[in-house]
């Protein structure tokens, strides 16, 4: 009597399921031939069951790919930089388990989840190097919170801007608000993502000093949204 | 308030030094540094363009998850057709969504990391298997034509990346030993990691087995520890049917049915 090996995944105890995954994972490594409905059965576990012992499976298996991974990324070293290697794995986990729950996600292949896996990935490298790039006077968010903001401040920050944008008559000072406010963008750098809207740098310094003193002249206006803001 | 000094920085001068970090030279410079009215009006500058930038930098822009998902074609199309609006005034976005496209499309998800059993079960209790002859690498008892006699030694089970092997001789004085040999299915050995792992063996009570006075069948018969070798040896066992318990990291692997007699 062996191992019973040609039983449906569904009715496989957790050793099994993995012993077949591993196989099946090693043809698929390899480009061959492969069924991958065992990993597929311990991704099901994993999320639909909330299985533990399965979702710690994935992770042990899939910890070094995701590793692998991290390593390859064209921005491996600035995002090393800033946090650990096992903070984006960690991440990259918790950001897959927190998008299959809430959107329903279902995988009908291992390529289809392994992609999604790597997608999560870049989402949390690409956000810590958003989170990084913004100018300071606010405290950095800690690592695994959503990188949207709150309702709540969204709204702020959507009043503000329609109040700033009423004070500025023309589309070119409302452009260039937004491209120095929003994005950051320094006069030579507005000429290069704007080619032919601007006759040159000076016009730029001269539209950001009319914005400037229209904010600063309606300064009430925007006191109470902003603070901090005194004449 | 502004300035009346001929060499007094302009508003423009102002402005860009306190938004863009465009440095002051000359005449200009020098002024700045004595003049406490300047001073004030690149401070005012200054302050009001940070406090703008931290509440407006990239506030209308999509987060880095709806970006990916957007590029990988997940998106509702109302939701896709807003994110291309968004594209069509932000240029860290353009740039960003231009990066993720090309880093999704250089991923192989065949790509991945080799990977190993784990070296004992996940869940807490596991009976292992015997394993048939047939699948055995080596040549069987009887020529290795087929499945042993019942109750025939020796005997292997699996449990997850673990073989074990039990081996059964009597000695002289009409007792048994048992050995065991743990081995991982990717290597020959554990390389010791079992190493002080405790192993039980309990003798289950039935009309043949005489329990000495006293004795209580739910506690282990005979314990043993997984030495160095990876071997465990039970010595002096009286015939009888057997269940191991052999006590893992992650759990039991259970062993039952192990019948002892004399052939």
């Amino acid at each position: 009597m062996g191992i019973r090996m040609d039983r449906p995944p569904a009715e496989m105890n957790l050793a099994e399921l993995t012993e077949c995954c591993i196989r099946e994972m090693s043809k698929y490594r390899r480009k061959e031939p492969c069924d991958d409905q065992y990993c597929l059965e311990i991704f099901r576990r994993a999320v639909l069951q909330r299985d533990h012992d399965a979702w710690a499976i994935l992770q042990q298996q899939f910890s070094e790919s995701v590793r692998m991974w991290l390593g390859r990324h064209p921005y491996r070293e600035a995002a090393l930089r800033l946090e650990m290697e096992k903070t984006y794995i960690d991440d990259a986990f918790t950001r897959f388990w927190r998008a299959i729950n809430e959107q329903k996600l279902i995988f009908t292949t291992l390529a289809a989840a392994l992609s999604y896996l790597h997608l999560c990935l870049n989402c949390a490298i690409m956000d810590t190097l958003r989170a990084y790039s913004r100018p300071r006077e606010e405290p950095i968010p800690d690592h695994g919170h959503p990188e949207e903001p709150l309702a709540e401040d969204l709204y702020h920050e959507n009043e503000l801007w329609e109040t700033i944008k009423g004070m500025l008559p023309g589309e070119r000072e409302r452009r260039v608000a937004y491209l120095h406010f929003h994005c950051n963008l320094k006069p030579r750098e507005i000429i290069r993502y704007c080619p032919g809207m601007f006759s040159g740098e000076d016009e730029i310094y001269r539209l950001k000093r009319n914005i400037m003193e229209r904010i600063l002249r309606n300064v009430d206006t925007v006191r109470w949204k902003l603070g901090g803001i005194e004449q | 308030m502004n300035c009346p000094h001929a060499t007094a920085p302009n508003d423009e001068e102002l402005v860009s030094c306190a938004l863009d970090e465009e440095p002051l030279t000359g005449k200009a410079k020098e002024h700045l540094e004595h003049c406490p009215v300047c001073q004030q009006r690149l401070a005012l500058y200054e302050r009001t363009n940070r406090l703008l930038l931290a509440r407006l930098y990239r506030s209308q822009c999509p987060g880095v998850t709806l970006l990916n998902h957007y590029c990988a074609g997940m998106l509702p199309p109302d939701d896709a057709i807003t994110i291309v609006q968004h594209l069509q005034g932000c240029p860290l976005c353009a740039q960003e969504v231009e990066e993720i496209r090309r880093i999704l499309a250089d991923f192989d998800p065949s790509c991945i990391a080799a990977t190993t059993l784990p070296l004992y079960a996940a869940p807490l209790r596991i009976v292992a298997s015997p394993v048939s002859w047939q699948s055995l690498p080596f040549s069987a008892m009887n020529g290795g034509s087929g499945a042993p006699p019942a109750g025939s030694w020796p005997r292997r089970y699996r449990a997850a990346a673990l073989h074990i092997s039990l081996h059964l001789s009597h000695t002289e004085d009409g007792k048994f030993m048992l050995l065991g040999i743990l081995s991982s299915v990717s290597s020959n050995g554990c390389n010791g990691v079992l190493a002080g792992r405790s192993v039980d063996l309990f003798r289950l009570p039935d009309e043949q087995n005489l329990q000495p006075e006293g004795a209580d069948a739910s506690k282990p018969l005979v314990t043993d520890t997984v030495d160095a070798l990876d071997t465990i040896v039970f010595t002096a066992l009286p015939a009888g049917t057997y269940t191991m318990i052999m006590h893992m990291p992650a759990g039991d692997i259970i062993i039952p049915g192990l019948t002892i007699e004399y052939s």
